[in-house]
């Protein structure tokens, strides 16, 4: 902590001092008391002591320069105890130890204790204290934490010795207690429908080629779904909300996150305002996030917002899922592969290139009904999807 | 009830206790015709006449000696030490001979004496009238030691000490004998030894004090309190019996705490109650405990106290580096 050294009083009717020299510099250390500067007013000349221990951290007056009484002068910063609560006595030696030595290894007793009552690793605790020590409050908050989500809590692994211990990277992390409160919060529901592809296959194969040279990368079938889904959000509104305990959140603007797979784990960045966006807007945002994604240049505001989350599965390969729910959304929806498959219609078995499109759904915000229309909403904008149907 | 100062307090219970039981007398110097220096006995004289209120001379041993042997023979003495430093002149007649006739007589002798004392520094007192020296009666067995700090307490304490059969200290703090009023019972009551006084609420810290310093650590905890430290303050006020369990509790949820005495460092109170804290409380402690007293040295002219008792920024900066460790 900075304490201020201030121009001290040195008559009764005298306004102000001229520091005419400086004992100590910058980055000294000065004992209470130790003259820190020589001052001369119109009536004396002396010495000011300084008011702690500690070490000079500026000097806000030059040598020969005048200030009023009262004004800060110079800055030291205290010691880690204050030196006055420890008068010395003779012979002791001087024991204390730097501000600014690390101490995140340092344990007290009240910290040990409860480290060994609640089996919390304080190795694992934020430490808030001094040198970053972890203080009891900090234990008896991450004690709070842990009774709070109790299922949050992983059970305890033993490493063997043929096993290998991965440590957990900052997304890892952030992935596991995101997932882990979702599922412990938020109940889950499910739903799929059957979609038939054929119309959405023949406008990207009409566009496909064109598409490419035009704007420099392909056409996928995930722009067409992001438009089902923002169609679907337009039907059944509520599936675009939020729960909390004072009521459900209906979201007026739709901001579609998508999750986009990495080696090291998920992203989810956020199309803003996708309803107002045609099926090439949405390709041309979802390729800049991609391509953003995996230059690991995506920013805070990129992976925010999102009130509802689409996911593309299918792209691996499988064919149903049931994906976690964003905590703070209703609902996530999840393409599947796009696969060609004998389906009967009108009393005639055809090959058609067929999808399922799965829902996981936050029960407290939607009943199975309403799941349903969203679904059937999707379902009937991708299936009236045909090559007529303008892309820009 | 009625609003009072805390010498207020101490004369109204003397007066009622005087009136109640007609075994109870008075005795020290000036305590008569003059009402006692801080006129804590003022008027008893006119009421209960010369042999009831005695003025004696300059003498302290020979007022706690009368006393004993007063009570030996069946009064309940109140004698009055001018200021607690000039106990020492009485002390052979204090620890040999008060602290221990019940024990020499194998319990046939109760010594049923309360010795008041005003105590402590800020008053910018000549040498000697300020000195704060609690630990050393309290290191004399046999003894009872208290210091309350507020009105209510100092009435009920004291109708507590006179009637218990055993010798009671009871240490007056001066600079707060007249500083402040509170609502004090017109009633007979009696505050009991050995439980801690909760002065102030607080999370992050406990600051623990007795007697003066107890409101000089309110104030600490209010400026703390500006910065987002909350301070609990304790007020110990009955130094033998102690409240071992009420400090602990107290402790135990924050794990800090600084004591403060007006004492200085070495071997004052302080260091009982922090050694107390690590015996019974180590595995509660997130920190060293840390302690504000005045300096080994002796209590200066009134002019420099500022510099050597217990100052708010220092109880303040002690506070404050022990939220933040």
């Amino acid at each position: 902590m900075l304490t201020n050294v201030l121009m001290p009083r040195l008559g009764e009717s005298v306004g102000e001092g001229t520091v005419s020299k400086w004992l100590v510099r910058p980055g000294d250390q000065v004992r209470e008391f130790q003259p820190l500067l020589e001052v001369d007013t119109d009536k004396v000349n002396a010495q000011v002591p300084s008011p702690l221990s500690g070490t000079v951290r500026e000097l806000l007056v030059e040598a020969g320069a005048a200030a009023a009484v009262g004004a800060v002068i110079a800055l030291i910063e205290a010691d880690i105890k204050p030196a006055d609560a420890q008068p010395s006595s003779i012979g002791q030696p001087d024991v204390r130890t730097s501000g600014t030595a690390s101490r995140t290894k340092l344990v007290s007793p009240a910290v040990a204790a409860m480290a060994e009552t609640s089996g919390i690793d304080t190795g694992q605790v934020r430490g808030t204290g001094s040198g970053g020590r972890v203080t009891k409050r900090d234990m008896v908050t991450a004690a709070a934490k842990l009774a709070e989500a109790p299922k949050q809590a992983s059970l305890p692994v033993t490493v063997g010795p043929d096993d290998e211990l991965v440590a957990l990277t900052r997304t890892r992390r952030l992935i596991a207690d995101n997932m882990a409160r979702a599922k412990a919060t938020v109940p889950h529901a499910w739903q799929t429908q059957e979609v038939d592809m054929a119309g959405v296959v023949a406008n990207r194969n009409l566009h496909k080629a064109s598409f490419a040279q035009q704007e420099g990368f392909g056409l996928t079938y995930l722009p067409y779904v992001l438009a089902a889904a923002v169609a679907g959000l337009r039907a059944v509104p509520t599936v675009n909300s939020s729960f909390s305990d004072a009521g459900i959140v209906v979201h007026r603007r739709i901001h579609l996150g998508v999750a986009i797979g990495r080696e090291d784990g998920v992203l989810v960045p956020v199309i803003r305002d996708a309803d107002g966006l045609s099926i090439a807007g949405l390709a041309r945002s979802l390729n800049d996030l991609t391509s953003r994604a995996q230059a690991r240049a995506l920013t805070a505001d990129d992976l925010t917002g999102g009130t509802f989350t689409v996911n593309n599965s299918g792209s691996f390969g499988t064919l149903l899922s049931y994906s976690v729910i964003n905590p703070g959304q209703a609902g996530i929806l999840t393409m599947e592969a796009v696969v060609d498959r004998p389906v009967a219609r009108g009393g005639l078995i055809g090959i058609r290139p067929m999808m399922y499109l799965c829902f996981s759904l936050d029960h407290r915000v939607l009943d199975g009904l309403a799941a349903a229309r969203f679904l059937s909403s999707c379902r009937s904008w991708l299936e009236a999807t045909n090559e007529a149907t303008p892309i820009f | 009830m009625s609003e009072l100062t805390i010498v207020e307090a101490i004369r109204s219970a003397l007066l009622s206790e005087m009136e109640r039981d007609e075994r109870v007398m008075v005795l020290g110097m000036d305590v008569g015709r003059l009402g006692g220096v801080f006129r804590a006995t003022h008027g008893l004289l006119d009421r209960f006449g010369h042999e009831r209120v005695v003025d004696m001379p300059l003498a302290e041993a020979a007022i706690i000696g009368s006393s004993l042997g007063l009570a030996i023979g069946g009064m309940i003495p109140v004698a009055e030490i001018q200021f607690l430093a000039f106990a020492h002149q009485a002390f052979h007649q204090l620890g040999r001979q008060l602290g221990r006739y019940r024990y020499r007589s194998v319990g046939r002798f109760h010594a049923q004496v309360t010795v008041r004392a005003p105590c402590g520094g800020y008053v910018r007192n000549p040498e000697f009238h300020s000195d704060s020296i609690e630990a050393e009666l309290a290191h004399q067995p046999g003894l009872k030691v208290v210091c309350p700090s507020t009105p209510f307490d100092a009435k009920g304490m004291l109708l507590e000490a006179i009637r218990d059969p055993d010798p009671v200290i009871f240490i007056e703090p001066q600079r707060l004998y007249r500083s402040f009023r509170m609502d004090v019972p017109d009633d007979d009551y009696t505050v009991p030894f050995g439980k801690v006084r909760l002065a102030r609420e607080g999370d992050d810290l406990v600051l623990i004090a007795w007697s003066a310093a107890v409101e000089l650590c309110v104030r600490a905890a209010e400026q703390l309190s500006t910065e987002g430290i909350e301070a609990a303050v304790v007020d110990v006020r009955s130094l033998v019996p102690l409240d071992v369990a009420g400090l602990v509790a107290a402790v135990r949820p924050s794990g800090k705490a600084v004591v403060v005495q007006e004492a200085p460092l070495t071997c004052g109170f302080g260091a009982e109650i922090v050694a107390t804290l690590q015996e019974e409380a180590f595995y509660d402690l997130d920190a060293p405990v840390l302690r504000v007293a005045s300096w080994d040295t002796p209590q200066p002219a009134g002019a420099l106290e500022g510099w050597y008792l217990p100052s708010l920024r220092r109880i303040v900066d002690s506070a404050r580096s022990l939220a933040t460790d």
